[in-house]
Parts: structure tokens; C-alpha cells; sequence
């Protein structure tokens, strides 16, 4: 069950002086507050992709593939400052202990195995992928900034966005099942390519049982982007 | 000349009438009811000695009054079966009441009609979109079909494995854009049907979760204007108000699904 905000200090008891009380918020005003917050940041992340995406359907050669993470990253990171208080707790070192390596190595094994196998019945069916080697045609990329690009920063701030401030807001409101298939739903949807929803929405439940088992975001992030490098790996080498 | 009923409980009927031309007339079981309209209010005093107000609103998508008794929200009769029974024991139970006389079952507030409404509304655009998700996908796949065997007819002339001409900057093999090709037309209907059966399942899902079914529903929609948008930045502005509407309406189906969902914790 998501935990009710703490009641507020009664003026009387002298917790805090009674200019400074204020009534708690009725619970459909503060469930909306959080959905409010979710909205934003999804419509500024839905909005950062449309100019970028026009953008670069505007101009093919323009570098819009980085700046448009740069802004992401601006966008999740502000929003990561004002909810610090939860953030910071689920990235300490310390939450990566026995446990969370144990879950994540069943996490990989599933992702690995199960969506690996999906993507390469896609791939046999001829369904069309963006190749990340255009993108080194394009700009001249080495394969650690490929790497930092398309790998490090998604895993990064993705998984602070959608496991850590959206999902914290939405277990609140929704609780923790029904909380963790939304965010799962965002994270495809987010995307923008209809065609994979399917399988990113498996990807955000993989990603979310994780941050749920173990309290931490490092194991969802260690795993998204060793999903991410070896796609990228992948297409270069074989 | 308007007209809006409330029946509050057996031994209270109000009602509002406007006639054209004229200023809004209040009756209280037939009887007109003395008092000020202030500031799109009006504050009267029911027989047994509860305060009632009655206050024009607006938002968005329409103008309504809310009646209030005792600080809660009443829906009129447009939203309340005439024959109220309860979901638990099916004996008759009136609008205001909180628990069923009869097994005490909890029925929460009267505005949960109203809400059951808004939530009712949104189902509705979200099972009108999957309908036009596969419409679209039909229509664009047929329409698609002469223009794709155009260009497999020109690209027949190319083993798999020559190298093309850089198209937007990108070079393809013949093979490749062949698949490429074959694909877009594929692709639209593949992509419109996964919209249309993934609106389909949150429609069947908000019967019962109605709150996580719109967010995710209101979220696919927003998406795919953007996709749109991506693709030819013209059709931002395309059928704008239509697609503000069924943002509104999503959006008054998350509120009322929030409510709905706060009333039963």
C-alpha cells in the first residue's frame, strides 16, 4: 500500500508554531498534485522529442540525437533535485548489496534471453531498425561517445525519470502494482515507436521490479545500459 | 427554457428553471424558494433546517450548476438512475445516503455519480480511438498500396547487394531498401492496429481500473500527436479542437476516476 503522507503537526502539541500550520490537503488534492507532476515531466520529455524530432527531420546531418539527450537530462535532473530527498537514498552505493546483485542477475538473464530472442524474431521478420551506424556515418562518433550517447546517459537519467520520480509518484496514488505497469507504459510509449511498445513495456516491468526488490535505481541502471551497449555492440561487430 | 432536477432524497425535490429572457427561478417540491442570486450563488435553506447552495460553474468543455447540501456536491437527475438500489443487498436506498439502511453497506458520497460519468466519458474516447486506430491503419495500407509497388517496381532493376544512392544522407543497399519499402506500408497498419487493440485492452481495463487505464490511454494519445507531428510537422494544428476535446475528456476521466478512487480508498 502506498504510504499516506505524515499527518500534519498539531498547533496545539507546540510541534510548530501555529502561524507555520497549515491543514493537511484533502487526498484527492494531493493524489492529483502527484499526478500533476508526472504529467509534466512526461509532456516536457514528450516535448523536448518533438523538437528534436523535427528537428532532425528537417535537417538529417544535425546533431540533434545529442542535444535532445542534453535537454532530457537538464529537464530529469531539475526535477531529481526537487525530489532529492527520495532520489538520492536509491542511488547510494550501499543499495547495491547481495540482494541487488542477486536480482539483478535474474533480470539480466530474463532480458537477455527472452527479449533478445524477440528482437531477433523482429529482426528475421524484416522489420526495420534505426542503425546506430548511421549515426557514426553521420558524425563521426567513436564508440565511447556512442557508448556515453546512446548507453550511459539513457540508462542514467531514464531510470532516475521513470523508476525514480515518476514511479514514486505514482505508487503513492496508485499503489505498488498497478503504480508499476504505468510506469512500465510510459517508459514504451515515451519511445515513440508504436511497433516495440510491447516489448520496452516488458523492459520498464524488468527495470521497475528491480528498483522494487531492491530499493536501489543502480541495478535497473547497470542493466539498461549494458542492454543498450550490447545492441550497439552488436550491430558494429557482427 | 432550461431546466435541471435534483432529487436529493424522498422528501426533497429541487429544481432550477430558466426561462429565456428572464432571471433563474428555484423551487424547492413545487414551492418557489425566496432568496439572492450572489455571485453566481445561491444559498437557501432546506426544510429540515439544511443548508443548501446552488452556484454556476464553467470550465473547458461546458457551463454546469452544482447544487451543494450540507457541503456535499449533489448530481442532478441526468446522472442519477431513477431507481436507486444498493450494489451490495439491491434494496432501495436514497441519493444522500451514506450507508444502506438495510446492510449497511457503504455508499459513499453522491458525487460519485458524477464522477462515474466523467470516467464513463473517457472509456467512450478511448474505445472511439482504438475504432479510428484501425480505421486509419486500413484506410493508409490500401491507400499506401500503389505508391509501395511504384517504388518495388523501380527498385526491380537492383541486385539485393548494390549500393544506392544516399537517400536524406543515409545509404542503403537495394536489398534493404526494398524491405524498407514493403515495410512503411506494413508498418502503418501494424503500428495503427497495436494502437487500436492496446486502446481496446484499456478500455476493457478501465471497468475495472479505470484511473491507470486513462493515464495510460491519455499518454499513448499525447504520444502519437507528437509521432504525427515528427512525421509532418503540419498536422500539429490539424483538427485541433477535436484534439483538444478528447484531451479534456481524458483528462476529466482521470479526475473523476482520481475522486472515485480517493472516496473508496
Amino acid at each position: 500500500m502506498p504510504e499516506e503522507p505524515a499527518p500534519p503537526a498539531d498547533p496545539e502539541s507546540g510541534n510548530l508554531p501555529k502561524d507555520r500550520w497549515v491543514p493537511e490537503p484533502a487526498p484527492s488534492t494531493w493524489r492529483w498534485d502527484e499526478l500533476r507532476v508526472v504529467g509534466w515531466l512526461y509532456a516536457l520529455l514528450l516535448f523536448t522529442s518533438l523538437v528534436g524530432g523535427i528537428a532532425y527531420s528537417m535537417d538529417r546531418d544535425g546533431d540533434f540525437g545529442f542535444w535532445t539527450t542534453l535537454v532530457d537530462a537538464v529537464v530529469i535532473v531539475a526535477f531529481a533535485i526537487r525530489y532529492r530527498a527520495e532520489i538520492v537514498p536509491l542511488l547510494s552505493p550501499s543499495t547495491f548489496d547481495l540482494n541487488a546483485r542477486k536480482k539483478l542477475a535474474i533480470a539480466a538473464a530474463v532480458q537477455f534471453v527472452a527479449l533478445g530472442a524477440v528482437f531477433y524474431l523482429l529482426e528475421m521478420a524484416g522489420l526495420p531498425f534505426e542503425r546506430i551506424t548511421d549515426e557514426i556515418e553521420r558524425h563521426d562518433y567513436s564508440l565511447w561517445q556512442l557508448l556515453a550517447l546512446y548507453s550511459l546517459a539513457p540508462a542514467l537519467f531514464e531510470e532516475i525519470a521513470f523508476r525514480g520520480v515518476i514511479f514514486e509518484r505514482l505508487r503513492r496514488v496508485l499503489g505498488d502494482r498497478e503504480g508499476w505497469l504505468v510506469q512500465a507504459a510510459f517508459f514504451s510509449i515515451l519511445h515513440l515507436n508504436p511497433v516495440i511498445f510491447p516489448t520496452h513495456f516488458a523492459m520498464g516491468l524488468i527495470f521497475g521490479w528491480l528498483r522494487m526488490r531492491t530499493g536501489s535505481l543502480l541495478p535497473g541502471m547497470i542493466l539498461h545500459a549494458a542492454w543498450n551497449a550490447a545492441n550497439i555492440v552488436l550491430e558494429l561487430y557482427r | 427554457m432550461s431546466k435541471i432536477e435534483w432529487r436529493v432524497d424522498n422528501g426533497t425535490h429541487i429544481v432550477l428553471r430558466k426561462p429565456p429572457l428572464l432571471r433563474r427561478k428555484i423551487e424547492l417540491n413545487g414551492q418557489p424558494v425566496d432568496g439572492e442570486w450572489r455571485s453566481k450563488s445561491f444559498a437557501f435553506t432546506l426544510a429540515d433546517g439544511r443548508p443548501a447552495d446552488i452556484e454556476l460553474k464553467a470550465d473547458l468543455l461546458s457551463r454546469h450548476t452544482e447544487l451543494r447540501v450540507g457541503g456535499k456536491l449533489i448530481p442532478d437527475t441526468r446522472y442519477v438512475p431513477e431507481d436507486l438500489r444498493c450494489p451490495h443487498c439491491n434494496a432501495e436506498i436514497q441519493l444522500i445516503d451514506e450507508f444502506c439502511a438495510k446492510c449497511g453497506h457503504a455508499l459513499g458520497d453522491p458525487d460519485r455519480f458524477i464522477y462515474q460519468r466523467s470516467v464513463t466519458g473517457a472509456t467512450s474516447a478511448i474505445r472511439l480511438l482504438a475504432a479510428l486506430f484501425a480505421i486509419f491503419g486500413v484506410a493508409m495500407f490500401f491507400l499506401m498500396r500503389p505508391t509501395t509497388q511504384t517504388a518495388l517496381a523501380n527498385l526491380s532493376r537492383y541486385q539485393d547487394q548494390e549500393v544506392l544512392e544516399p537517400i536524406n544522407g543515409v545509404t542503403y543497399t537495394a536489398g534493404e531498401l526494398r524491405k524498407r519499402v514493403v515495410w512503411e506500408q506494413r508498418g502503418v497498419l501494424i503500428v495503427n492496429l497495436i494502437l487500436s487493440v492496446t486502446m481496446l485492452v484499456l478500455a476493457w481495463w478501465s471497468k475495472t481500473k479505470p484511473l491507470p487505464a486513462i493515464l495510460i490511454a491519455t499518454a499513448i494519445y499525447a504520444a502519437v500527436q507528437v509521432i504525427g507531428a515528427i512525421i509532418d510537422p503540419s498536422t500539429i494544428f490539424q483538427g485541433i479542437i477535436i484534439k483538444a476535446v478528447i484531451i479534456a475528456v481524458l483528462v476529466r476521466g482521470i479526475k473523476g476516476a482520481l475522486s472515485a478512487r480517493t472516496e473508496n480508498g
